[in-house]
């Protein structure tokens, strides 16, 4: 049975069930909308959690069993809690819709819930994976677990990677999920920082601590057939393939990171989020989060949206749709990076690419950005803005920087992050087939209002 | 003595405390004389540079003007070009008080014709003409010289003025009706004209289309001002509401070229959490009608572009066909300021705006912006005695990719708010002289948008 497919439901047998009242609130007609709530139920000591726990909808035709993903259970004297993950089909605008969560059947065997998610490991390192749905395949890294290509198999289906340092073109590129990261600033060292002008990719003055540096981290993975969950977590170390070993550093970890990825078997759009702390007093020339990075030439155009902010309640925000230059080799000046200066506010609603030819299309809205010092209360900021980033034969992507310097490895422009800073980020990644402007801003505002607002789930 | 005959002398002292020098830097000053030493003032004031307080130098073009006689005190104010050394202080001489004294002729790149609204200005950069009914910039023409040629370049839309100014108002029932300065018709109009610079300054109401002017509608002000020798013209406005008045917008500072002379529109921001020692960056956005073609007409770039980007320009990097030279044009911010009575004037969604429509670009700056002008929730109330205000330069100039019009342009808009010190000596004992006005210079109040190390 796919999530969202629906079969009739015996009641016979169960012990009872938890009513769960799901209502729309913002007038939205929602399909496949996702529901991910705790419950804690009866279980005596002989109950099986992996076969006596179903979700059943409610409705006119009956009581009609749909796929669930029961998670992070733990087991009480006489009860079970945990949490379920499940999509409800359809709910119309402003209605509402009865799920059960029947518990409590020694005869009944573990269901067997069909996913159209494929998840399957690459081979070529611990955290080396491929997960595909109807929408698209990601593969991930293979010692770091970070998102390395995106296919859009509605779109064009070609790679989306990203090409930063020349030495791994031939082993398939750079990856597209490329934060949190950070430039731990060293302006001190008398290195190659005086050729920087004049060549080589690695500049001794920095060391790249970005999480997808991790060599096999320690990681968690929730797999079901509602979603496919990996968390990874540890200390970010210098990239082990783009640092300069020979160079005296400090051996303590600084800089610590947790990156999770959900994919929904039967959803067009992947959950991300990540958390970065400072473990002690550092220095940087940039820190930065929700950060997906493509090859320059992949899409045309580039949208963006506000919040709606001091925006009174009748009138509507303008998002902006702008033509790529990197993609057509029209910059102004061919090496300034960043063609929106530091102007977009660091959270915004959403933002994303199309591509007007090929159809590819990817959107990221931003759920949560939460930042502070654990110590000190608030966080460092020094640029703190969105910086969309784009060159001809290199990339296009957005960053959320916290300090960003624009005047790279000079000493005066390092910033200074004491000990406690936390950063913190919730985004949905969205894959879509792109027809025309009007229509693909309209699914996108659609889309961030069903996100932002999602059903609220009540168990009764 | 080569100034034998003149009588008195007003000495300035001129300080400059940037860092770089200031060539060429246009001055104004007001200055009050007693009336019996006042009888041939439009033909004999002499500026003079003194290098020291005893020495005369070389004499500098001037032109005086707005001279007004108060009793016993007249006043006068004369504008010259001096150049001003980095961190120094520069003395001037203002020779006056010479009943034989006939009146100078300076050779000047600047010319200017017309009667009433109609008016048109040139120097060897650019030419001007205005609409003749409201007085608005029709055409600005940019001129190219390369060796003994001048190549020209309309970059401004054919037949339709120059908004100016636009209010939105809010009709009943919630309907939006726009009135801008464009639509005026021989409104009130001053001139000035002169060897150093010429200007139009016109005043009306800005009324309801379809309704006669009224005491309860907004006044207006606009002013223009065309200098000998410089690149740039100055742009002014000044808006006051007279009656409660409920809106959908205010655009103000506005500019609209050709969308087919421009390949981008460049920004500069000014980013208060950038640390002094670091630079701030310019954006780009391509405009270029070739690559937007299928993008739906309207704001281009959202409420993203904040309200007081110090400056921001129409590019041309492409080298058209049939002008084969890059150029810009830039709007570089000197003044802004509003007011209401009892608090701050209402804003509401306040940003500069870049809009793409029928086949022109505009930007304007927006202390009011509604988008779904059709709602009463939306409409904003501008109480009796709100006041806008507005200034800017505009400049016209080449455009290169190594930066050299990129770096010029933000060193203009630093020079421009970088006030100088002007001092007028011996203290003036001759009586009550009369308040300045107010009137439009290249100068600035926006210091703190160029306090960064620079731009790139």
């Amino acid at each position: 049975m796919k999530p969202g497919a629906a079969n009739k439901f015996n009641e016979k047998g169960w012990r009872g069930y938890l009513a769960i009242r799901l209502s729309e609130t913002t007038n939205l007609d929602r399909e496949q909308e996702p529901v991910d709530l705790a419950f804690t139920a009866p279980a005596p000591g002989d109950f099986n959690p992996a076969a006596e726990l179903r979700i059943v909808h409610a409705g006119d035709s009956g009581p009609e069993e749909i796929p669930a993903q029961f998670y992070r259970l733990e087991r009480k004297p006489g009860e079970i809690s945990g949490r379920v993950a499940f999509l409800a089909e359809r709910i119309p605008a402003g209605g509402q819709a009865e799920f059960r969560l029947y518990h409590g059947n020694s005869h009944a065997a573990a269901p067997d819930y069909a996913s159209p998610m494929r998840v399957s490991e690459g081979g070529n390192g611990p955290q080396h994976y491929f997960i595909e749905n109807e929408f698209y395949k990601i593969e991930t890294m293979p010692q770091s677990g970070q998102i390395w290509h995106v296919w859009n198999k509605k779109g064009s289906n070609k790679s989306w990677h990203h090409n930063e340092w020349n030495v791994n073109k031939d082993k398939g590129g750079d990856p597209c999920h490329w934060a949190p990261n950070c430039w731990a600033a060293y302006p001190e060292r008398v290195t190659n920082g005086y050729d920087v002008m004049t060549g080589g990719e690695d500049i001794d003055l920095i060391d790249w601590n970005y999480a997808f540096g991790w060599q096999n981290p320690e990681n968690e993975i929730i797999s079901g057939p509602v979603f496919h969950e990996i968390s990874r977590w540890g200390t970010i170390w210098p990239h082990p393939e783009h640092t300069n070993p020979g160079i005296r550093r400090d051996p303590s970890p600084f800089i610590r990171a947790r990156v999770t990825y959900r994919f929904y078997a039967a959803l067009p759009w992947f959950y991300q989020s990540s958390v970065l702390e400072t473990l002690k007093d550092m220095r940087c020339f940039f820190i930065r989060n929700c950060q997906f990075v493509f090859l320059a030439n992949i899409f045309s155009h580039t949208f963006i949206a506000p919040e709606r902010k001091g925006i009174l309640p009748e009138d509507e925000e303008n998002a902006a749709v702008l033509r790529l230059m990197g993609q057509i080799n029209r910059k102004p000046y061919s090496h300034q990076q960043h063609s929106l200066s530091n102007v977009l506010p660091s959270k915004l609603a959403y933002y994303g690419f199309y591509n007007e030819e090929n159809s590819d299309g990817f959107a990221l809205f931003q759920l949560v950005e939460k930042n502070s010092n654990t110590r000190l209360g608030a966080p460092v900021y020094q640029n703190h803005a969105t910086l969309f980033s784009e060159l001809p034969g290199w990339s296009s992507y957005y960053c959320r920087a916290f300090s960003y310097t624009n005047q790279r490895y000079n000493p005066e422009n390092a910033t200074f992050l004491p000990d406690g800073e936390r950063y913190e980020e919730e985004n949905i990644c969205l894959i879509f087939k792109h027809a025309d402007p009007a229509d693909t801003l309209a699914r996108m505002k659609k889309a961030d209002m069903c996100l932002k607002n999602p059903l609220k789930a009540e168990l009764l | 003595m080569k100034y034998k005959g003149w009588n008195f002398e007003k000495t300035l002292l001129i300080r400059s405390d940037s860092a770089f020098d200031r060539p060429g830097e246009f001055i104004d000053v007001y200055v009050a004389v007693e009336t019996q030493s006042a009888r041939n003032l439009a033909n004999d004031v002499r500026v003079v540079i003194k290098p020291e307080w005893n020495r005369i130098g070389p004499e500098l073009p001037c032109q005086v003007y707005d001279i007004q006689e108060h009793g016993p005190v007249t006043t006068f104010r004369v504008a010259f070009a001096a150049d001003i050394p980095a961190n120094a202080t520069r003395r001037v001489g203002i020779l006056y008080d010479n009943p034989g004294a006939a009146r100078p002729r300076y050779e000047t790149d600047l010319s200017d014709s017309g009667a009433g609204s109609d008016f048109a200005a040139e120097n060897r950069h650019f030419r001007a003409r205005t609409d003749p009914l409201s007085g608005q910039i029709d055409e600005l023409t940019i001129k190219m010289q390369v060796l003994e040629y001048t190549h020209l370049k309309r970059l401004t839309p054919a037949g339709r003025p120059q908004e100016g100014i636009r209010v939105i108002f809010a009709g009943k029932p919630a309907c939006p009706a726009a009135s801008c300065a464009s639509s005026w018709r021989e409104p009130e109009t001053t001139r000035i004209e002169g060897p150093l610079f010429c200007s139009i300054a016109r005043r009306g109401k800005l009324s309801p289309p379809g309704e006669p002017a009224a005491e309860s509608h907004p006044s207006l002000e606009i002013e223009y001002k065309f200098f000998a020798d410089y690149p740039f013209l100055l742009v002014s406005s000044r808006l006051e509401f007279t009656a409660d008045t409920p809106v959908y917008g205010i655009y103000h500072d506005s500019l609209a070229v050709q969308e087919s002379c421009f390949s981008h529109y460049c920004f500069r921001p000014s980013t208060p959490s950038l640390p002094e020692t670091d630079l701030e960056e310019a954006g780009h956005i391509l405009v270029e009608p070739e690559y937007t073609r299928s993008l739906p007409p309207g704001p281009i770039f959202g409420d993203f572009l904040p309200y007081g980007l110090p400056w921001h320009a129409f590019v041309s990097c492409i080298r058209k066909q049939d002008f084969r030279f890059d150029y810009a044009l830039a709007g570089i911010r000197l003044e802004d300021d509003s007011s209401s009575p009892g608090g701050p004037a209402p804003a509401y969604r306040a940003a500069t705006y870049l809009v793409r429509d029928g086949g022109q670009l505009a930007w304007f700056r927006a202390p009011v912006y509604v988008k779904k002008q059709d709602c009463a929730g939306n409409i904003i109330m501008i109480p009796r005695g709100t006041i806008y205000t507005a200034a800017s330069a505009w400049h016209l100039g080449e455009w290169d990719e190594k930066k050299k019009w990129l770096t010029g342009i933000d060193a203009l808009g630093r020079r421009f708010n970088s006030k100088l010190s002007i001092t007028q000596h011996p203290r003036f004992l001759g009586g009550q002289v009369p308040d300045e006005k107010r009137i439009l210079l290249p100068c600035g109040n926006f210091s703190r948008d160029y306090e960064k190390a620079g731009v790139r």
